[in-house]
């Protein structure tokens, strides 16, 4: 079985909060995470990666040394520090079939989030209604967490070009009254 | 190409989006497609191409830095979009095997479109088989024929029209050669250009730059036994080396007042002429009067002025206009055989007359022209009369050929001259006319509507333009069409002939159309040929 990544500290439909299995150890920045329930498995963004004091009553302050000097000097401050960061859900595995939209249920509070596998990119990514998930969602700069989806996502595939390609052409049916933003979205896919 | 109808209506034709592989490049006006419908198949015309898109913003976009390269290969093809509009113009049903109709509905929204084929073409066009479809070019970019059909085509008057050297001409002879061949009438031809009798030159450019002149044959050349020649001009004729079967005289007698009215501007005669000819017509006798004016001497003219209140000076004037006429190379005191009856001769065997005018002057050009053809008519009004009468010998159908057109029927004369009446009525009397012009603009516009099958090559003046499309369904786009056809061996085909407006590329007029539509069977010649030397020399020559 493989390691999880984190855990479901706050759950609702659209999106949950995890705490890092790791500190500075959160999966990356649009890249694919999954939740395994009963009946179905939840699929999600990765976005919106915070480290943070445990106790949110104390500030961390700085010390004015490296990490490494820290480390050696000061090793209990780690202990107190956090990594969390936020999933929206785009989907979910229902039979061992995936669908692009939200679940009946959301994920379970306490569950563990596991990175997707390179065929589970391949499969989910042929389902474009991730994009419109992430344009209309309410979450923080979420032209940047299109783009940065769709660049993860195209890694897994042999053509990259050709798969953001076609996630252009969805992004300019969901964009075309927009173009300037239909524009600097795709921009950033290509970098 | 391919693409998918969007919008349309049946006045306005449809629209259709081009699939994103295709630019409005693979396009061209004029073109034919196809439009597959649900229960139906729609043959149209390309009238227009344009470049769209669903969103303006994009259109301004260049896509010109690096980075937009993604965006490009995005937005291009589908965002922006080649759009053509399609006229619908003929319906048949999926499996192609019922009657071809004119459209009444239009296809269903996302119905694909797509390039006519071969097969679509020759299924609306007919096959050609020289007896009822003529080949008359290809269509652009295609090789299949496209086909007039004759029966149809001189049931009705005909126009062909084309600024000078856009290949009018050529056209004629095709159309001439084509209704020769398949007797669906015979020709009576005015050839003011000694073009269609015997061999004509031909301008030749084979994309060298060199212009090389050729010779290309007439009708007679091509059917030595079904077409007589006339000429007016015997001198002309020989020293072109045409041969021709009877030269024409026209006499003295045969000319009356209404003929010299034709030729009013290029005598410059004034309306009160028209009034005194009449007169001296009434007084002198109607057979008379032409050769008593012009011959009076100076005396006689004064007396006569005096003893029947004529105004001298007009007298003299008209004497000496009408002198002119009576200069005319081929005008006599009296004529060994009449030339219509002669004519009419011909015609009633079948044959096809060319009138060839030698060197004669526009001026000798109308006159003949006019008298001729008033006496034709006469001829036919009685024959076809008799025919109702008993219903036999019905004279074959007649087409008459005239070239500067606009000459006999510009809007002042056409009320006097018997082309107009030829053109408005004479379908009854099975005679049509086969005008040949470049300036459509000066033909009556009341003619003009009567004109059954329009072939055009290019013309570029507006009000040209204007005239041609008079009363044409659909002029819009027609007149897009006809802007952008080349100015050599391209023609539009409109109306009565052909089951929808159709841009050809014109046929070429050399060995290969003489072998199919001579009379001659070259290949049969070079058989036989070919038998004689194998005889006299064995078979191991090669010829």
């Amino acid at each position: 079985m493989k390691e999880h990544v984190g855990e479901i500290i706050e759950s609702s439909t659209a999106q949950f909060t995890c705490e890092a299995a790791r500190l500075h150890s959160a999966p990356d920045y649009g890249s694919l995470v999954k939740v395994d329930e009963k009946d179905y498995s939840i699929i999600g963004v990765v976005f919106n990666i915070t480290t943070v004091s445990a106790d949110p009553s104390r500030r961390p302050a700085a010390y004015g040394q490296t990490e490494e000097e820290l480390r050696r000097y000061q090793p209990q401050i780690f202990q107190l520090l956090r990594t969390y960061f936020d999933v929206l859900v785009i989907g979910y595995y229902r039979n061992k079939e995936y669908t692009g939209y939200l679940p009946p249920q959301p994920a379970r509070i306490h569950s563990f989030v596991y990175s997707c596998s390179d065929a589970q990119y391949l499969e989910i990514s042929k389902n474009f209604n991730y994009i419109s998930t992430i344009l209309t969602s309410s979450c923080e700069s979420k032209d940047e967490l299109a783009a940065a989806v769709v660049r993860s996502i195209s890694r897994f595939h042999d053509n990259p070009a050709d798969y953001q390609r076609q996630a252009g052409k969805e992004l300019r049916r969901l964009l075309m009254a927009d173009y300037e933003r239909f524009k600097t979205i795709v921009r950033r896919i290509i970098r | 190409m391919r693409g998918k109808v969007v919008r349309g209506s049946l006045s306005a034709g449809v629209e259709v989006k081009l699939d994103p592989q295709y630019t409005v490049e693979d396009v061209k006006v004029g073109n034919f497609a196809v439009i597959e419908g649900k229960k139906y198949r729609y043959f149209s015309l390309v009238a227009d191409v344009k470049i769209e898109s669903t969103n303006p913003a994009v259109l301004v976009d260049t896509f010109e830095e690096e980075e937009d390269e993604l965006a490009r290969e995005i937005i291009v093809g589908d965002s922006i979009f080649g759009s053509i509009s399609l006229n619908p113009m003929l319906m048949t049903d999926k499996q192609l095997t019922g009657e071809v109709r004119a459209v009444r509905t239009i296809p269903p929204h996302g119905s694909p479109a797509r390039t006519a084929t071969e097969e679509d073409v020759a299924h609306v066009f007919g096959a050609p088989d020289n007896k009822v479809y003529f080949s008359l070019g290809t269509p652009l970019e295609m090789e299949t024929p496209v086909c007039v059909n004759l029966p149809r085509l001189v049931e009705r008057c005909t126009g062909i029209f084309g600024k000078a050297g856009t290949g009018k001409t050529f056209l004629t002879r095709l159309v001439l050669a084509g209704i020769t061949k398949s007797q669906s009438a015979v020709n009576l031809i005015f050839d003011a250009h000694n073009e269609y009798g015997w061999e004509a030159a031909k301008e030749e450019d084979r994309g060298d730059g060199i212009r090389k002149e050729t010779l290309v044959k007439g009708l007679k050349q091509l059917f030595p036994s079904k077409v007589v020649i006339f000429t007016l001009d015997p001198e002309s004729s020989r020293r072109r080396g045409a041969k021709y079967d009877h030269e024409i005289h026209l006499s003295y007698s045969q000319i009356a007042p209404e003929d010299i009215l034709l030729l009013q501007s290029q005598l410059n005669l004034n309306s009160t002429a028209t009034e005194t000819m009449h007169l001296l017509s009434g007084k002198m006798g109607a057979e008379h009067w032409f050769k008593l004016l012009v011959e009076m001497d100076a005396g006689e003219l004064k007396d006569y002025a005096e003893e029947n209140g004529f105004h001298l000076g007009a007298l003299q004037a008209l004497q000496r206009k009408l002198k002119r006429i009576y200069d005319l190379s081929f005008m006599r005191e009296k004529v060994p055989f009449d030339a219509v009856e002669k004519i009419m001769q011909y015609l009633n065997e079948g044959r096809h007359v060319v009138i060839e005018f030698g060197s004669t002057q526009l001026l000798g050009y109308m006159l003949v022209t006019n008298i001729l053809t008033k006496r034709i008519h006469g001829e036919y009004v009685k024959r076809m009369e008799k025919y109702q009468a008993t219903r036999e010998n019905k004279p074959p159908h007649l087409v008459i050929t005239i070239e500067e057109a606009h000459r006999f029927l510009s809007p002042e004369l056409s009320r006097d001259t018997i082309f107009a009446t030829i053109a408005r009525e004479m379908r009854k009397y099975n005679v049509t006319l086969l005008l040949v012009d470049q300036r459509t603009s000066g033909i009556d516009s009341e003619v003009m509507s009567q004109i059954g099958t329009k072939i055009s090559c290019k013309l570029d003046d507006e009000t040209d333009v204007n005239a041609l499309l008079t009363g044409v369904q659909d002029a819009k786009n027609l007149r897009n069409i006809l802007y952008s056809l080349d100015s050599k061996q391209q023609a539009l085909i409109m109306g009565h002939a052909v089951p929808m407006p159709v841009v050809i590329k014109t046929r070429n007029y050399d060995i290969q159309f003489y072998r199919e539509i001579g009379e001659t069977d070259y290949t049969e010649n070079d058989k036989e040929f070919k038998k004689m030397v194998d005889d006299m020399y064995g078979d191991d020559i090669e010829i």
